[in-house]
């Protein structure tokens, strides 16, 4: 697998910063659901310690993704009407603003609310705002929004991937597979080596 | 009745210490609005500070006549303001300050020693949660006619006054020790 895209793949640094952010994803979300509700504990600490690193890391690989974006051509886009290719573009720079605005909101609210964002231990993120009882609500609620925004283009970034593998059966999904491009036995398989 | 002049004298004597104290060390009023007492320690190792918003001070002080001076501050442990609603809240519970038993902290001193320019140390007492413990408080004294401000600065160790009880005893997620900052600025009583 090649570490750069190439005309009709991913290559591995932009699919590992993919499956990186679904990861994170996949872990500080819910985790926030669950930290909110906790009593003042040791744990609770933890929990938005946690949450609030993997976020800082989401938002680093976010802007990693987008210097690496600019630095490797894209794979060509599979084949489909304009208007899909006008949503997928859509869709994947609304899930870039808010891989972007999520960990900033945290961090701007985290600072309102005079507590540290302490990066897994490692480091302690300045404040970039003065703490403000007044803010802490309102940018709590924008953090909510966009994180609410964000799975709703997740669900349907994954509708969107599957109808490409299950209904149109092409390339869409396979190409962002991790060790997927090596065509071995799979629904795709003909259209595949087809498309080659 | 030659006997009672001698008690006479002594009742006399007697009703003259207190006013000679007086005289000596005088009243200060502190100015609420450019005094505070302030905390910081850590959390998740990042530096964490709060103000107690509401305290008296009773204070009596004279640099040139330490004997009689005396300071006696009182806090209100529910006034612990970290710019966060949550953790304030959590201060105030059990573990912590248990402000519904314990609604003051106090710290009372009687001892002064000068030690050169503005510099002075009180040996006090902090009381905290029903804890009792010496302390060496060293503050800085500015003083300009009828006005004065006090700086000082002291650490101490959260655990010895219960702060932080049961799992919060001992880890590294909020801080062990923890600074208590005192700026005070006060004007001599005329009264």
């Amino acid at each position: 697998m090649p570490l750069r895209n190439t005309d009709d793949r991913y290559g591995g640094v932009t699919k590992l910063l993919h499956w990186t952010t679904v990861v994170a994803v996949a872990v500080t979300v819910p985790l926030a659901f669950v930290m909110q509700d906790m009593p003042a504990s040791l744990d609770k600490f933890r929990a938005y310690g946690w949450h609030k690193s993997i976020g800082i890391a989401i938002l680093t690989v976010t802007l990693a993704r987008l210097a690496w974006r600019l630095a490797t051509p894209r794979p060509a886009p599979i084949t489909g009407p304009a208007w899909q290719a006008r949503a997928a573009a859509t869709a994947h720079a609304l899930l870039y603003a808010c891989l972007l605005a999520l960990p900033i909101l945290g961090w701007l609210h985290s600072a309102a609310a005079n507590t540290p964002v302490a990066v897994f231990g490692l480091f302690v993120l300045p404040h970039p705002i003065a703490p403000d009882r007044a803010l802490v609500e309102p940018l709590g609620e924008a953090h909510a929004l966009v994180a609410w925004l964000l799975l709703a283009l997740i669900a349907l970034h994954t509708l969107a991937a599957l109808k490409h593998h299950l209904v149109d059966r092409d390339r869409t999904l396979l190409r962002m597979l991790p060790l997927a491009d090596r065509g071995s036995a799979g629904p795709n398989d003909r259209e595949t080596r087809h498309d080659r | 009745m030659t006997a009672r002049i001698p008690s006479l004298g002594l009742a006399l004597a007697l009703a003259m210490i207190p006013a000679t104290a007086v005289a000596g060390a005088p009243p200060w009023r502190i100015d609420p609005a450019a005094s505070r007492i302030a905390m910081a320690t850590t959390q998740m190792g990042a530096k964490v500070g709060g103000e107690f918003r509401r305290f008296e001070a009773d204070i009596r002080f004279d640099p040139d006549d330490l004997a009689s001076s005396r300071v006696t501050v009182t806090i209100d442990t529910a006034s612990l303001d970290t710019g966060n609603d949550e953790r304030d809240a959590t201060a105030r519970t059990a573990p912590w300050f248990d402000v519904a038993a314990h609604p003051v902290a106090r710290f009372e001193a009687a001892s002064f020693r000068a030690l050169g320019g503005p510099r002075f140390e009180a040996d006090g007492t902090l009381s905290i949660k029903g804890t009792s413990l010496p302390v060496v408080l060293p503050f800085i004294l500015e003083l300009d006619g009828d006005r004065a401000r006090v700086t000082g600065d002291l650490t101490v160790v959260r655990a010895a006054f219960g702060l932080g009880t049961g799992e919060w005893l001992t880890n590294g997620i909020v801080g062990d020790s923890v600074g208590i900052r005192v700026e005070v600025s006060a004007r001599r009583d005329a009264g």
